[in-house]
């Protein structure tokens, strides 16, 4: 042996860990990008916990690897006010973090179906004649099959039994034929399978009302837990041009529904205008909305449609001569039939970003037409087909990469994870219905037990729930920037 | 069609080495199970502390220090193989 093989040998391995380390990290991040998701669960409230009509407002918080939200739920009287009929509410799913902002919406359907035999359930709520009930978490569901065969009236999954790996599991999707919303538009349902070591997302597109088979293949780890959500696109956009981004909103039904939007070299002196047909852009419109936009309204703006009607809105440009220009936006708002103002629905559009079919869609080539237009045209579609990557070989890195989560030596620290992610699963993530005990020793029976000093109710009983819900919060806030200072000095060069 | 490439790749790579690498369980089981009764545990204490804000935060910071560690692994060697004689992390 010389006296540099000992560090070419060093340099090998360190170099074959290395590429290890970089797989590791590549796949997961991949993987955790495909796997984000953020489940609500109700805070403070129990399971069965009634609201009896009257408005009430409940923080919630999603799962530890997302921030915290909050959000507020309105019950109205007259809302479940209904005999013998059915609410329910859907918490729903999404799959962007950053989705959630002030005006996410929780949807509550009033269900005009008569139904006093069945029992069906819901995910996160249940149903009674006069109140609705919110459950303290979806992950009451979990492990419990036979409450998550129906999801709704409408929308129900065949009944399945916990799922393992290497299996072929065939799902099918029904939908019945009275539907709670207008069941016109697209409408997907999200699967979250949970395994002992990683999570997917499935996303299920199906024709409303048709029965839609779909087979999932897992071959991992055992399925642990799995909740299917139905992503609702109630109000979607479709667009052909790009120039103009809508900001997440909501609208409500029989209220002046604003819609921010952002006018990116927007044609100037056109007229924005607001059409309730579809088929129509015209000048006249249905004159909800018409603003004429010059240089000084180019950027963030809002429109404001009162009342908005239920149906395909048009959002046309026109030029300064009053004739239709181009169609930009086709937005659909749908609602129950029975409007009521509690009724919001979120706007999901589609953002044209980087790639997307709207960002390639420069028309087709045209020899007439200005050549920069089509050498730019060509550079985006040639750029985009050349560093964008399949979505098959995504998912065929975060199929693959559950494989090796397993095996040492990336076992050291997932063995680990997933069993303290399992202890801290085991208990509800919002659960505040510990308690913190003294413990004490009763002379007559010669034995200990515990008193209890502190519960969940104790702080706001000392200080008040607005109180409480500050202290909470700034716990919060601390946390993070002790998490930040940390990183921060570590990042600071030794001297 | 570059990265759809190096996906594809990175996918064989890792299936051959989830082939190839033994499944050692290095923690005993005691151990582990150990950490699932802290973790539930801890959790009972969320009432009055934020225990799922620290655990987000913790995940945070591990994960920081696992990617800074690797890019400071990884900036070595590179420095070792320009002719760095020893490995400074």
């Amino acid at each position: 042996m010389t006296k540099n093989e000992p560090l070419k040998c060093a340099r090998k391995i360190i170099g074959v860990l290395a590429i290890g380390f970089f797989l590791f990290f590549a796949a997961k991040s991949v993987s955790a990008a495909n796997s984000e998701i953020i489940r609500f669960s109700v805070w403070g409230t129990g399971f069965g916990t009634t609201y009896d009509g009257q408005g009430s407002t409940v923080n919630c918080y999603d799962n530890f690897l997302n921030p915290n939200c909050e959000f507020s739920v309105g019950v109205s009287a007259q809302q479940f006010s209904y005999t013998n009929r059915r609410a329910m509410m859907l918490l729903m799913s999404v799959r962007d973090k950053d989705w959630i902002n002030s005006s996410t919406t929780i949807m509550a359907y009033y269900l005009g179906a008569n139904k006093t035999t069945d029992n069906y359930y819901a995910i996160g709520a249940s149903v009674s004649t006069t109140t609705i009930s919110i459950f303290d978490s979806p992950d009451y569901f979990l492990n419990s099959p036979e409450k998550l065969s129906r999801i709704s009236d409408d929308y129900y999954l065949e009944e399945v039994d916990k799922m393992y790996y290497t299996r072929w599991r065939s799902f099918t999707l029904n939908t019945a034929g009275k539907q709670f919303m207008q069941d016109n538009i697209g409408k997907k349902v999200i699967f979250t399978i949970f395994s002992g070591y990683d999570q997917n997302q499935e996303y299920i597109p199906y024709t409303p009302g048709t029965a839609t088979a779909y087979d999932y293949y897992y071959e991992g780890y055992p399925i642990t837990e799995w909740q299917p959500y139905i992503i609702s696109e109630e109000i979607f956009s479709t667009s052909t041009q790009g120039n103009i981004n809508f900001n997440n909103s909501s609208c409500c039904a029989d209220q002046a529904c604003t819609i921010p939007i952002n006018f990116d070299n927007f044609l100037n002196g056109s007229t924005l205008n607001w059409s309730i047909d579809p088929l129509i852009c015209n000048a006249l419109g249905d004159g909800d909305y018409s603003v004429k936009l010059d240089a000084f309204n180019k950027w963030p703006a809002s429109i404001t449609i009162n009342p908005q009607a239920e149906g395909v809105h048009t959002l046309c440009a026109w030029n300064s001569g009053g004739v239709a220009d181009k169609s930009l936006y086709n937005i659909q708002l749908n609602f129950y039939n029975g409007t009521s103002s509690e009724y919001c629905l979120p706007i999901v559009f589609e953002t044209p970003g980087f790639c997307t079919d709207e960002f390639l869609n420069c028309g087709d080539f045209d020899l007439t037409g200005s050549l920069w237009s089509n050498i730019f045209c060509g550079i985006k579609q040639a750029g985009c087909w050349l560093v964008v990557p399949a979505s098959s070989s995504i998912s065929w890195v975060k199929e693959v990469s559950p494989k090796i989560q397993n095996k040492f030596p990336f076992s050291a620290y997932f063995d680990l994870i997933n069993s303290m992610k399992s202890g801290l699963s085991m208990a509800e993530y919002d659960d505040r219905s510990g308690t913190f005990g003294l413990p004490m020793y009763d002379k007559a029976s010669s034995s200990f037990y515990m008193v209890n000093v502190l519960n969940a109710s104790s702080t706001e009983k000392a200080i008040g729930k607005d109180n409480a819900i500050l202290f909470r919060k700034t716990q919060t806030y601390f946390i993070w920037l002790f998490a930040s200072l940390y990183i921060l000095f570590r990042l600071a060069p030794k001297k | 069609m570059i990265f759809t490439i190096i996906f594809y790749i990175i996918g064989i790579l890792v299936l051959v080495f989830a082939n190839l690498l033994p499944v050692w369980n290095i923690y005993p089981e005691a151990m582990t199970d150990a950490f699932s009764y802290f973790g539930a545990s801890l959790m009972k204490l969320n009432f009055i502390f934020d225990i799922y804000t620290l655990c987000a935060a913790l995940v945070l910071v591990l994960q920081f220090e696992a990617l800074y560690m690797t890019t400071k692994i990884l900036i070595s060697i590179i420095h070792t193989i320009r002719g760095n004689k020893t490995i400074d992390v």
